[in-house]
């Protein structure tokens, strides 16, 4: 071998030992983080300090929800609104729907429920810029509520969600409030309940943990609300935002607003049932999330409202996509260190124990949250898929590494990524890969729903489910 | 403004805690450690005599090695096996290579979508020792022995961890005393033969169709196996102890 094969030989090894390490620190940081979030929740009380307002507190809402191509699935959360147990006075409750250049019929459904209630007004968008973003800033320059609640157009309320999700803010400091999420499809394929597992340890764990703590919750995009003068105080809607929810919430916490989590106000949600619909919405929060890491990270270490440990969390928040491509770079690096002979060194057992099983001490962090959401909501049989999850986050890591290559790819190129919408299947009616970008085709596939879905059948299944009866 | 009545979560708010529980928790992942300690190279000679078995049932001849300590007072005889030399076979490789490939092409048009990744970790492994065997070494830098001995390192810390993943997971739990410990005595007993089992099916691989085969065992049939059936475990245990949880009403409060 010659030298110079030598020299770049060592400086390999020397590099990959490198990143091992510090692929190893990062994913240890947020094992103590997951670990901690998971004991906290199970045996502390949580923090439920407005639910007791419930009910009491009834500011004027208004409920924006945009819609592209939504045909499949506007019936049912009108139906759904229409049945809320919040007062249907027009200058209490008032629910605007922002048709968003929508090609399948979407607009009629909404004219046809806007004659039948007087509380339902309806935003037709022909022109201007396309996206969630975009259609959220119309609709809140028609809003009049004192408090905006936001929902994607495949979300169903429960029946109280909304006198839950406002009773925070009879506290001039709360911002936003985020309720819980519950998939209603679960049981339609082998991802949705995965994701079903998945949900529970975000929201049961991951939210009501950083709440209870004190940390920053995240306000979600959907089955949310935000006080109209913290938005404006922020700045309003992004439109460039893909990920607007998380845009949001950082623009909030950095200007000293705080942000309320309610487990108690379930909202019911489709996920994804394909693994090319969770690949694109995954995608899209993987880029969304750390385009806001690097708009937000500066000013939130900087925010003068904050203290140090929510800085620190917030932080971690953010680059919470970003372990997906580190840890890519850790299995390279362990590959190189395998193939080079240092496994053989005791002193990097314990690293490679560690490490090469897709960092085995991390991962579990994550499911033991998951195992901690299922013993607190006694949703025992299905955690049984607990071990698919593995694989589930092989797919994941996978697709966050190539989504942020494409990112970092287009900052350099001066380019924007685009906006997926999420594909929806209920009502036999999956509507196709709508981008969001307009013209997505409704193309009517069928799905994998059966007959009989619906607002009925969505309520049957939540409460069969026993995911916080009404 | 206070209500008579708050209609309750269908889900616990929270779980009892009780210090004792996580103490015999701990008490018992010392113990194990313990026990696995004192009696190591019992227990590790069991090991190999499993091995050893299997190797018979597969054909393959061995020796004794040399001896590996792994912990002060702890050894094990190590197996010396022989694996298939690919300068008398140089297109093996690329023959395993391309039969995995189309194994796992057919397999993952019938597998579970999640499950497919796994499936292509396979020919990936295969793919880049056949890149490295190809382009930088004939062979790769280690032995069946040496793959013993890191296989008994790797799998010793794991069993010496076990007790303690369960201790702050499960342990910690208000459930009657005999499911903690059941489900962790079937964790180690699973733990421990599993292991045998992969080492020698490995060994038997290495001696059959070479040493290509070395990494997939090492990063996927190691560690990564191992993993999958510390969460099966704990999956399992859990679903056991949500349904007593449930059954506890102080855990209401």
């Amino acid at each position: 071998m010659s030298v110079e094969a030598m020299i770049v030989e060592a400086m390999l090894v020397a590099a990959s030992q490198v990143i091992a390490v510090v692929v190893l620190l990062v994913v240890a940081a947020y094992t103590v983080r997951h670990l901690f979030f998971a004991q906290h929740r199970l045996f502390s009380s949580p923090r439920m300090d407005y639910t007791d307002l419930a009910g009491f507190h009834l500011p004027s809402v208004s409920v924006l929800i945009p819609m592209h191509n939504e045909a499949a699935v506007a019936e049912d959360i009108l139906e759904a609104l229409a049945e809320a147990d919040y007062p249907h006075d027009p200058d209490r409750l008032e629910v605007i729907l922002v048709d968003d250049h929508s090609t399948d019929g979407t607009g009629a459904i909404l004219d046809e429920y806007a004659g039948r209630y007087p509380w339902i007004k309806v935003i037709h968008r022909r022109g201007g810029r396309r996206g969630k973003a975009a259609a959220l800033s119309y609709g809140t320059r028609e809003a009049r509520g004192e408090i905006l609640v936001m929902f994607d157009a495949d979300y169903v309320p429960g029946k109280s969600l909304l006198k839950f999700l406002v009773a925070p803010f009879a506290d001039p400091e709360i911002g936003a409030v985020m309720g819980r999420v519950v998939p209603h499809n679960v049981g339609t394929s082998l991802l949705s309940r995965l994701l079903d597992l998945e949900r529970a340890g975000g929201y049961q764990i991951g939210q009501q943990a950083r709440y209870s703590l004190g940390l920053i919750a995240q306000y979600g995009g959907t089955a949310g609300g935000v006080r109209r003068s913290a938005l404006e105080a922020a700045g309003g809607w992004d439109p460039h935002a893909l990920t607007e929810d998380t845009d949001l919430t950082l623009r909030l916490a950095i200007r000293g607003w705080k942000i309320a989590y309610v487990n108690r106000a379930e909202c019911y949600e489709e996920v994804p049932e394909t693994w090319e619909s969770r690949r694109l919405q995954i995608e899209r929060w993987a880029v969304g999330h750390t385009d806001c890491l690097h708009r937000h990270l500066g000013a939130l270490l900087r925010s003068p409202y904050l203290t140090r440990r929510e800085k620190w969390d917030g932080a971690f928040l953010l680059g919470v996509y970003l372990t997906a491509p580190l840890i890519a770079l850790g299995w390279a690096a362990t590959a190189i260190l395998f193939f080079q002979g240092s496994s053989y060194l005791p002193v990097w057992t314990p690293f490679f124990l560690a490490s090469t099983c897709c960092n085995a001490l991390g991962n579990f962090a994550s499911f033991f949250e998951i195992g901690s959401s299922v013993l607190l909501d006694g949703t025992g049989r299905r955690v049984r898929l607990l071990p698919l999850n593995v694989a589930n986050s092989l797919f994941s890591t996978a697709t966050v590494t190539v989504a942020l290559g494409k990112y970092y790819a287009s900052r350099v190129g001066g380019r924007r990524l685009g906006w997926s919408k999420t594909e929806r299947h209920r009502n036999g009616n999956g509507n196709g890969n709508g981008n969001g970008n307009g013209n997505g085709p409704a193309n009517g596939n069928g799905g994998s729903y059966a007959n009989g879905r619906g607002l009925n059948h969505i309520k049957a299944r939540a409460a069969a489910q026993g995911s916080g009866g009404e | 403004m206070r209500r008579r009545q708050i209609t309750p979560h269908r889900s616990l708010r929270r779980l009892v805690f009780r210090r004792e529980a996580l103490l015999q928790g701990i008490a018992v992942a010392i113990l194990v450690d313990a026990a696995l300690v004192w009696q190591g190279s019992q227990v590790l000679g069991g090991h190999s005599r499993v091995v050893e078995a299997l190797l018979r049932l597969a054909g393959v001849a061995w020796e004794e090695g040399k001896e590996l300590t792994l912990l002060p007072g702890v050894t094990v005889g190590l197996l010396s096996t022989s694996y298939l030399d690919y300068q008398a076979h140089p297109l093996y490789p690329w023959y395993c290579f391309g039969a995995a490939t189309a194994l796992a092409a057919l397999a993952a048009r019938y597998c579970p979508a999640p499950l497919r990744p796994l499936l292509w970790l396979g020919p990936l492994s295969l793919g880049i020792t056949l890149f490295y065997l190809a382009a930088v070494s004939p062979t790769v830098p280690y032995n069946p022995e040496d793959f013993a001995t890191i296989w008994y390192r790797g799998e010793t810390y794991l069993w010496l961890i076990l007790p303690w993943i369960f201790a702050m997971s499960f342990y910690a739990l208000s459930v009657p005393w005999r499911l903690k410990a059941t489900w962790l005595a079937l964790l180690l007993l699973y733990s421990f033969l599993w292991s045998a089992i992969r080492l020698a099916t490995a060994l038997a691989t290495f001696h059959y169709l070479g040493s290509l085969w070395m990494p997939l065992f090492y990063f996927v049939f190691g560690f990564l196996a191992d993993f999958l059936y510390i969460v099966a475990f704990y999956s399992m245990a859990v679903d056991r102890a949500a349904g007593v949880l449930g059954k506890q009403q102080e855990a209401w409060r």
